[in-house]
């Protein structure tokens, strides 16, 4: 199975679920998250501004009300923008807060792709470790499909923030 | 709702505790804005969400909040982090980090029809952060039950808007920011008294 098949069963998965939101840029329009979005239904996308920290805001403000958000990131690049909202505020309000606030937030860190096109180094910088030293919620990076199917499995049964980095470059190949 | 005369004396307290040397945490004392505060929480109901600031101890009470509860974590080092989930209170010692959020909860409860609102307090200190704008401008444009209130007392720690930005004139922001003006009773932090902790005499902000 290649990689984005996984990604994308794994997207559907995560659709079957009545409060579950997908929010981020491209989602409803354009690529449609690379691809990985073309059968999630038009209701449960948040289209939003290229804005991350407000995008991670919104994931956040939504998991209060219980809805189940999936936060799209295209690239780490572009992450960086929403560093306060996801080190400061989504990984530690329940430490804060003594427990009573858990924002169980998914979130999709893509590593841009290298090929066919290579966009130069604003658009394929990987901050998978720099994401691990400085966040208080799990972070992995499946290699394989079946990777990416138990990941977004556990993901979706954690009642805490989970980020899961996908390798654009892996999307194409049988892995 | 709790009086004025309440929370002028729940600040009180706290002051005389941090000045007697028993709070050896930072503390950001509310005073000045009771009026205010009071005629803005009458239009606050119950279910709706309120997100504050490292400045939050009125916010909290008027939202109500349990006192004992508040003083336990001011007690333990949580002065600027204050949360109740019974009232959906919400707070960050970031200067502007919940605006999004509120934007968040405000988008939610417009998903899910429900008859509820998000109040977001910020000071002019917060009002000048990037995360604001995002927030202000998402709201406005979806339409999202959420107001925020920048509590303007000029001042971003110790520094007026002149100082800051070389104009002390005001941004217009859409309908959904308020803006209220206030004189703050006590410093940025603590009292402004020097006080003997593990025998050292210390201060913190303009008391040095």
């Amino acid at each position: 199975m290649k990689y984005k098949d996984a990604v994308r069963e794994s997207m559907e998965m995560l659709a079957k679920e009545e409060n579950a939101v997908f929010i981020g840029y491209n989602l409803a329009f354009g690529s449609k998250g690379y691809g990985t979005l073309i059968n999630v239904p038009r209701e449960h996308i948040v289209e939003t501004p290229v804005a991350e920290n407000l995008m991670t805001g919104l994931a956040m403000g939504l998991s209060l009300e219980g809805i189940r958000p999936v936060l799209i990131f295209e690239r780490h690049d572009f992450m960086l923008n929403a560093l306060d909202a996801l080190v400061n505020h989504l990984g530690r309000f329940e430490e804060l807060s003594d427990g009573e606030y858990k924002m169980p937030v998914i979130i999709r860190a893509i590593i841009g792709g290298t090929k066919p096109f290579y966009p130069g180094p604003q658009h394929v910088q990987d901050y998978t470790n720099v994401f691990r030293d400085i966040l208080s919620f799990p972070v992995s990076n499946p290699q394989t499909s079946e990777g990416i199917i138990r990941l977004y499995q556990e993901a979706q049964r954690s009642d805490r923030p989970f980020m899961i980095v996908e390798k654009r470059d892996l999307y194409d190949l049988n892995v | 709702m709790i009086g004025k005369q309440e929370l002028i004396d729940f600040e009180r307290r706290i002051g005389a505790l941090y000045e007697d040397g028993k709070l050896p945490y930072p503390i950001h004392l509310s005073g000045g804005n009771e009026d205010q505060l009071i005629e803005i929480f009458k239009e606050i109901k119950q279910g709706d969400y309120v997100f504050s600031t490292h400045r939050n101890h009125y916010h909290y009470l008027l939202a109500g909040g349990d006192p004992d509860k508040l003083e336990r974590r001011i007690m333990n080092g949580k002065s600027m982090y204050a949360f109740n989930k019974d009232v959906n209170f919400l707070s960050s010692a970031i200067v502007g980090g919940c605006s999004t959020i509120a934007a968040g909860t405000a988008l939610a409860l417009k998903r899910n029809k429900r008859n509820n609102s998000v109040w977001c307090f910020i000071g002019d200190g917060g009002e000048d952060q990037g995360h604001f704008y995002e927030a202000v401008r998402y709201v406005d444009g979806q339409n999202l039950p959420c107001t925020f209130i920048i509590e303007d007392n000029d001042m971003s720690v110790e520094t007026p808007k002149r100082e800051r930005y070389g104009v002390s004139s005001e941004i217009q922001w859409p309908k959904c920011v308020r803006r209220y003006h206030y004189k703050h009773t006590y410093p940025h932090i603590g009292t402004g008294k020097w006080i003997t902790l593990d025998d050292k005499i210390v201060g913190e902000g303009s008391s040095f």
